[in-house]
């Protein structure tokens, strides 16, 4: 009978629940309340299952050293990481961790986002790139409050990318300057991209008039397939030559971009929109959600994150529309100041509520296409921001 | 924890400053880019332009000798030439498949936004979308007949030797080279075959299904043709996507 006993505590010493935390069993609850979110709200559910899921797997607990599949101790030097010592003796997501930190992923996406976006109603409307400019107010707002609340310069440029409503970008950034935060990061930036349809129409409506929310713009001129070609060409060269730094992210967005246009290469381009697409989204987001160890995540800092998100995210909206109300007045009442909101990436979700404000002004109103420009004209802000940032804190 | 590399203690003043200088980089980036676009669009459009004159200085020259012994291409000192329809059916038979996608989307969308306008003050959020819709067709109809643009070929003849030349050509210029191009003792054009609707019994309808866009996103209208010509009666509108 004692040796029955002694079995049954080596069994249990053994298992998880001899060694489960209350901030583990916290975490698991909110990784179940994200898998809620995604599966049955469809909360960007292409990504935040992935993080949800590998926040549930990192933080189930196990006897310390063994198999543990995430070892958030083998990333502490940032400086001099050993990934001779993480391939000997890291779990199955420190392996996949490697292409979060590199930026791979992120640049893997933005590949994909490139073959999957179509330019054309930025192209027939190149005023548009002002908006996505104007839209990434947000995330300087964000930096200044974030430094404010005493964060580091690194870890106030990594939280004020949230603003800039683009998951891959933020990810970027944030795995080179503050890889710490990227956890509540992550998840904030694609929790309020899912959210956008609740956060920007009530600023949209503070902002506008119904007069102005009224306007019906021009049908856009179509734009030739030359055009569509030499676009990325041009907007890699411009962009790198002026912020070396986002190379990898600008570069791979339009190299996605050529190989759609260019139109002999659609089995590549094919392959960039799904087949690699979708495996990259799988090791990022479960990588993403593996860095979400209770003991890095249960802090007094992810809620200021979150709050800070949110700010950046709601500045970026007024930016954008700010400009777009200028540009109503410049333009003697032509363009649609609710077009500017959708200067925030977080592309196609932000054009939709763009359309959706529009129509509900006025039921004869088509805005989507011309939501598109300042959209797609977003996530090259938002890129360049995140050059800027790297740039200066790198 | 995962740590990052040495952190950077930031001011205030310091991160308005950078904030600052961080939006006015992007907004360079962006308005530099802007501008490029413009200039790059401007230059394209020029040359496709160019490329239309070209096409139709050759078409009206031919035009202009009704078929012959006109100097549509001078490369030469002595150059005469020609333009000779020899694609004439193949472009005509293109031509008139363009010419009747609009006019088949024309009357339809007409049809459509007067039936909008019709009721009046009753009208509810989808008929005013309805009349929107309409007038968007129209204004793509127009504006795919303004913008359509082909490439053709045409065999030109200078000395006695035949050249193939590609021209970019609208859609009233592939209409006026395909009819103007024609050679004067080209056979009397075969009377027009019955069309099929003549065999068709009075009151003969059927349902076809026509594709038409509204602001980039692409509908499915089913319409009626009756035997008569192919205008539509009782449009319905599906919306996809």
């Amino acid at each position: 009978m004692a040796e029955l006993f002694s079995e049954l505590k080596i069994l249990w010493d053994s298992s998880g629940f001899a060694h489960i935390e209350p901030g583990q069993i916290i975490m698991i609850a909110l990784a179940c309340l994200l898998l809620y979110l995604g599966i049955s709200r469809g909360f960007e559910p292409l990504l935040l299952i992935g993080i949800a899921f590998g926040m549930l797997l990192t933080n189930l607990p196990g006897p310390a050293g063994e198999g543990r599949i995430f070892t958030p101790e083998l990333w502490q030097n940032m400086e001099r990481i050993d990934y001779g010592l993480i391939l000997r003796n890291g779990g199955f997501f420190d392996i996949l961790y490697i292409g979060v930190k590199t930026g791979i992923y992120p640049s893997l996406v933005f590949l994909g986002v490139g073959a999957m976006t179509d330019f054309g109603p930025m192209l027939a409307n190149p005023r548009s790139l002002l908006l996505g400019a104007a839209a990434q107010l947000g995330i300087y707002c964000a930096m200044i409050l974030a430094v404010i609340f005493s964060f580091k310069g690194q870890e106030a440029a990594s939280i004020a990318i949230i603003g800039g409503a683009d998951g891959p970008t933020a990810i970027w950034l944030t795995g080179k300057l503050a890889p710490g935060l990227l956890g509540p990061i992550a998840i904030a930036a694609y929790s309020y991209m899912a959210l956008v349809p609740l956060i920007q129409p009530p600023i949209m409506r503070a902002l506008t008039t119904k007069k102005e929310r009224e306007v019906k713009m021009e049908q856009l001129r179509h734009v030739s397939k030359t055009e569509k070609i030499l676009f990325p060409i041009v907007v890699s060269i411009v962009t790198i030559l002026v912020l070396p730094s986002v190379a990898p992210l600008i570069g791979c967005l339009m190299l996605g971009n050529l190989l759609r246009e260019c139109g002999v290469v659609d089995r590549l381009s094919d392959t960039a929109q799904n087949a690699l697409m979708n495996t990259i989204v799988i090791f990022l987001s479960v990588s993403v959600g593996a860095t979400t160890v209770y003991s890095n995540f249960l802090k007094k800092e992810t809620l200021l994150i979150i709050l800070l998100g949110l700010l950046a995210f709601s500045f970026s909206t007024v930016g954008g529309v700010l400009l777009g109300k200028l540009m109503y007045k410049l333009s003697g009442g032509k363009i649609n100041p609710l077009i500017g909101s959708a200067g925030v990436s977080a592309v196609p979700m932000a054009a939709r509520v763009s359309q959706k404000e529009g129509q509900r002004a006025n039921p004869s109103n088509f805005l989507l296409m011309h939501a598109m420009g300042p959209n797609v004209a977003g996530v090259i802000g938002s890129a360049v921001a995140a050059g800027f940032l790297l740039a200066v804190f790198g | 924890m995962i740590a990052a590399a040495a952190m950077t203690e930031i001011s205030v003043p310091r991160s308005l400053w950078l904030s600052v200088l961080g939006i006015l980089i992007v907004f360079l980036v962006l308005v530099f880019l802007m501008v490029i676009i413009i200039i790059m669009t401007a230059i394209i459009r020029k040359a496709a332009g160019k490329t239309t004159a070209a096409a139709l200085s050759g078409a009206n020259g031919a035009a202009g000798a009704s078929g012959d012994a006109s100097p549509a291409l001078d490369t030469s000192g002595e150059a005469s030439g020609s333009v000779i329809p020899w694609q004439a059916a193949s472009t005509q038979d293109a031509s008139q498949d363009s010419s009747q996608v609009v006019t088949q989307i024309l009357p339809f969308a007409a049809q459509l936004q007067v039936s909008a306008t019709d009721a009046g003050p009753a009208a509810t959020a989808e008929n005013d979308r309805s009349a929107a819709e309409a007038a968007a067709v129209l204004s793509d109809a127009a504006a795919a007949e303004a913008e359509y643009s082909e490439v053709r070929k045409f065999k030109v003849v200078v000395d006695g030797v035949e050249y193939e030349v590609d021209a970019a050509v609208s859609l009233s210029e592939v209409l006026a080279v395909a009819t103007a191009s024609e050679p004067d003792t080209a056979p009397e054009p075969a009377a027009p075959e019955p069309s099929a609707s003549a065999d068709r019994p009075e009151g003969y309808t059927e349902t076809r299904r026509f594709r038409v866009v509204v602001d980039g996103v692409e509908y499915e209208v089913d319409a009626e043709i009756d035997e008569i010509d192919s205008r539509p009666v009782q449009p319905m509108l599906k919306r996809e996507g």
